[in-house]
């Protein structure tokens, strides 16, 4: 990105504190990995030679330095009201068939079961006798994906997440299989929309929505529209009796052996991850590192059940596992010690 | 210097660990001094400091090395502040490391951190929240543009005003 440096002279007529904030903003970019790293430094040393932009060079520095370690509290309601914005052209972007389209959110999460069983496969017995082609699409730990399919229906993968897909002239369905997806489906009156995952069956007709799926949690969401879930794990075959319904910003969760709880949730935390964030709101810590840990397969690993039981706020990136444990080391008297696995483990300190 | 009779098993650990994060360090002070002769300098004093710190409840050692990184800066601008301000109040501060770097400590004073709130909080909204997720949540620009919906070349336009009017502000102050 030399294209975007200016030249000295440029430099110079601006001023100290303008020619720093380039500078700067270059820093960022280059530290990100955005920008060439070498691109300009001959220049940068040669304006640096100046005492007055040294000095404006060394204060930018340090207020950015600087601002690498804020503690927790500070710029809270910056931090949130940051992440509360919705992109300019939401509806117009992501919703092109907007007025019949709604959207939810299937969340199946294994909060008991080890995380082996979030590998283990749904057992093919489940499956219809005789199942047209199954197209199978998946992302591996860490991964996110957009997929299109063969309706111009699209679907984002998130992390460690298997979806099949099975078109029939008369009906489209799929089944997460693992892991979690936001689907954004085409409106088609005549060929509904089915997604099996777990012992649930979501039905919608033009639709977006999101799914996640692991061994003994499923956890319906709807964001916008109308949507009925059924029992069952044949998309092919669905029973309408005792079909509910959900409302948006409605959420069911299913969990076996207990009835189902229907209640309300916040779209715009939930959905953060298709833009690589988690966000946490007084989460313990417990429930935000297992929400993390499906990210990496480097895990962040709690022994202190007195530790999985603080709670913590904020949005992280989900790639960057760092930002959690400084926040986290920032907020409490915790010490993350590495484990030879690549994993840590986050303690009490001594 | 391994310091404090650490596991020397340790200690060869962590030296092997500093080499591999050597060349990323000397270049993130070469950004911020532009001297690249003193950039290896001041490499060499992190290195020290790690030393003599043990490497027992760091955790991440490369945040921990760009951690110790802040704080060897840190020094070298007090110590030419020091020097520059001549000789009276110079004399207590010389030549010694102000502390560890620590974890729960930010280097910003407090009513630096305040006064750099109060310029946020005077942004446009969305300046202040790519620069807020650039910074404090450290999100790519890509990341953000995607969120906010708006261009890379936009994001990268907001940061820069948003540098700029922080940088401005902390003139006049």
């Amino acid at each position: 990105m030399s294209a975007d440096l200016p030249t000295l002279a440029m430099l110079r007529t601006m001023g100290p504190d303008r020619a720093a904030a380039i500078w700067l903003e270059r820093l960022v970019r280059v530290e990100s990995g955005d920008a060439d790293p070498s691109a300009g430094d001959t220049l940068f040393e040669e304006w640096l030679r100046d005492d007055a932009n040294r000095v404006a060079w060394d204060r930018a520095i340090e207020l950015w330095d600087g601002l690498a370690e804020v503690d927790g509290g500070a710029f809270e309601d910056m931090r949130s009201d940051a992440l509360r914005i919705r992109p300019q052209g939401l509806v117009r972007s992501w919703m092109p068939y907007a007025i019949a389209a709604s959207i939810f959110i299937v969340v199946l999460v294994s909060l008991v079961a080890g995380y082996g069983n979030l590998t283990r496969p749904a057992p093919d017995a489940r499956i219809a006798a005789n199942p047209p082609a199954e197209k199978q699409y998946r992302t591996e730990v860490g991964q996110r994906a957009a997929i299109v399919l063969e309706d111009g229906s699209k679907v984002t993968l998130d992390t460690d997440s298997v979806l099949k897909a099975a078109f029939t002239s008369g009906v489209r369905t799929a089944r997460l299989v693992r892991g979690q997806a936001l689907f954004e489906v085409r409106h088609d009156v005549r060929r509904p929309f089915r997604v099996a995952a777990g012992d649930r069956v979501v039905a919608v007709l033009g639709t977006e929505f999101d799914i996640r799926v692991s061994a003994d949690e499923t956890r319906i969401m709807l964001v916008r529209g109308s949507i009925a879930v059924t029992k069952g794990s044949d998309p092919f075959r669905v029973d309408d009796t005792g079909a509910q319904r959900l409302a948006a910003g409605d959420q069911l969760v299913v969990r076996k052996g207990m009835p189902d709880v229907k209640s309300r949730f916040v779209a715009d935390a939930t959905l953060q991850w298709r833009h690589g964030f988690l966000q946490f709101d007084n989460d313990s810590l417990g429930a935000a590192v297992a929400e993390l840990n499906r990210y990496s397969p480097r895990k962040i690993v709690l022994r202190d059940p007195r530790v999985a039981g603080l709670r913590i706020s904020g949005a992280f990136p989900t790639g960057n596992r760092q930002a959690f444990l400084t926040t986290a080391t920032a907020l409490y008297p915790l010490r993350v010690i590495p484990l030879p696995n690549g994993s840590v483990e986050l303690a009490s300190k001594p | 210097m391994t310091g404090r009779g650490e596991d020397p098993r340790q200690a060869d650990a962590l030296e092997q660990q500093f080499r591999t994060a050597r060349a990323g360090l000397v270049a993130w002070f070469r950004r911020r001094i532009g001297d690249p002769v003193e950039a290896e300098d001041l490499c060499q004093e992190c290195f020290l400091r790690i030393g003599t710190r043990g490497p027992d409840a760091i955790g991440d050692l490369d945040a921990y090395f760009y951690r110790t990184a802040r704080s060897v800066l840190a020094d070298r601008r007090r110590r030419r502040a020091v020097r520059e301000a001549d000789a009276h109040i110079a004399m207590a501060a010389e030549g010694e490391p102000s502390r560890n770097p620590d974890p729960l400590h930010s280097l910003l004073a407090r009513e630096q951190l305040e006064a750099v709130s109060v310029v946020l909080a005077g942004m446009p909204e969305r300046t202040r929240a790519v620069f807020v997720l650039c910074r404090l949540e450290g999100a790519r620009y890509a990341e953000i543009a995607t969120r906010l919906g708006i261009s890379v070349s936009a994001v990268q336009k907001h940061m820069l005003r948003a540098i700029d009017i922080l940088l401005a502000a902390g003139e006049s102050a």
